[in-house]
């Protein structure tokens, strides 16, 4: 059997470079297009750090979590659930080119972490529902078209049983797949 | 006379007693040739219980069925419903005063549904009502007065009705015996989680008329928890 090893030694050894070598070229423009486009590969900033990111400044000025048995009826937060409230503050460093977005775009969702369970990830939109009297004028999300300094206040509404390891992830179209992910 | 002698060898120091002469091929031990054959054969059953077992045609991409019954919370990857009861009506009248009236028969189905792990883009707009090899989907006429298309939440249940219209033969069929509510985040259910809730049409009584509950977001039981 060595004999035979030896003899189609250079045969094999191209059957080991070539297979996988084969495999990467037909699916890596399909893989990697995938997890480019995702995020996969997160900023991670302690509480109260601020970092710069996507063409701005960023900081988690305060975070407030309200069960909905403390809001008034008014509010129609839905029973058996919180609302957490997110201030984030962004700098924008102004238009990275002529007639681009003189501030990042972005996307927020809140994530809890769980030991021995998947993460569970709300969208801001979920926010919208609840009326906690928040000034009109204060934006929900980020505001491609603010040219100075301004503070969103973000609205996730959860189930009362979501824990406290939560995190703020942002997400800059242009950046991913990094995005960053505020320790709450 | 004398006899012709070859030309004389020296004697070899190479031991290599079993090496055949140069021009006769290397005989081949027996149990070399019975071990390719083992492993020969043993490729070919590996193979065809590989393409025997092996998803074929759409089957590698079908949705991923989870049972459950009446009245059990059952949980996909990302969709949980518990179905509270199942019901048939001559006509139905939703929250937001849309009156339903068909020349067959509204199956009324009331349920508590949300996602598990992420809400977005999470529609219910998988609900169907299979019954033999027809299928209903889940009327979105009424609007925000039943569950269809309507978005969901994580861990945070949505109460309320999805309605179908369908044949009146299809309740007392032998089919409706077996009909099976099939419940998916999406209209493309493929690749994902699809809840299946067995329901026997047959046994439904028909009301003349069934007025729904407005959907409600929340559990009111999580609030008494917390």
């Amino acid at each position: 059997m060595s004999g035979w090893l030896r003899r189609n030694g250079i045969a094999l050894g191209a059957v080991v470079v070539l297979v996988p070598t084969s495999l990467f070229v037909t699916f890596s423009s399909d893989w990697l297009g995938y997890w480019g486009q995702r995020a996969t590969s997160p900023v991670v900033v302690e509480r109260g750090a601020d970092v710069d990111f996507g063409g701005a400044g960023w900081r988690v000025t305060e975070v407030q979590r309200i069960r909905s048995t403390e809001l008034p009826p008014e509010a129609e937060a839905p029973a058996g659930t919180d609302a957490v409230v997110v201030s984030l503050e962004v700098s924008p460093e102004g238009p990275a080119s002529p007639g681009a977005p003189a501030s990042p775009g972005c996307l927020l969702d809140l994530v809890e972490s769980r030991d021995g369970a998947p993460e569970r990830s709300w969208s801001s939109d979920t926010g919208g529902g609840v009326d906690l009297d928040i000034d009109l004028d204060v934006p929900r999300g980020c505001d491609s078209e603010r040219t100075g300094e301004y503070t969103m206040r973000a609205v996730f509404v959860v189930p009362s049983d979501a824990g406290d390891a939560l995190q703020l992830h942002v997400e800059v179209g242009d950046q991913l797949p990094r995005y960053l992910s505020f320790r709450l | 006379m004398t006899v012709p002698t070859g030309p004389a060898t020296a004697p070899s120091d190479d031991p290599a007693p079993d090496r055949a002469p140069v021009g006769v091929p290397d005989r081949v031990p027996w149990w070399r040739h019975a071990i390719s054959a083992v492993v020969l054969v043993g490729l070919l059953a590996v193979a065809g219980v590989v393409a025997d077992t092996a998803p074929s045609g759409g089957g590698w991409q079908a949705p991923i069925d989870v049972d459950g019954r009446v009245g059990e919370t059952v949980t996909g990857r990302n969709i949980e419903a518990t179905v509270h009861g199942v019901r048939a009506a001559d006509s139905v009248l939703t929250s937001n005063g849309w009156q339903g009236v068909t020349t067959g028969v509204w199956i009324v189905v009331d349920l508590s549904v949300s996602t598990v792990v992420d809400d977005r883009g999470t529609l219910l707009a998988g609900g169907v009502l299979r019954v033999g090899d027809r299928s209903y989907s889940a009327s979105d006429r009424p609007g925000l007065s039943v569950l269809a298309d309507q978005s969901l939440s994580v861990g945070i249940p949505l109460t309320g009705p999805l309605l179908f219209e369908i044949p009146r033969d299809d309740l007392d069929s032998s089919d409706g015996r077996s009909a099976r509510l099939e419940l998916g985040l999406g209209a493309d259910p493929r690749v994902d989680s699809r809840l299946v809730v067995p329901v026997d049409l047959t046994t439904l009584s028909v009301e003349p008329t069934i007025e729904t509950a407005e959907p409600v977001l929340g559990d009111p039981a999580g609030e008494e928890a917390g």
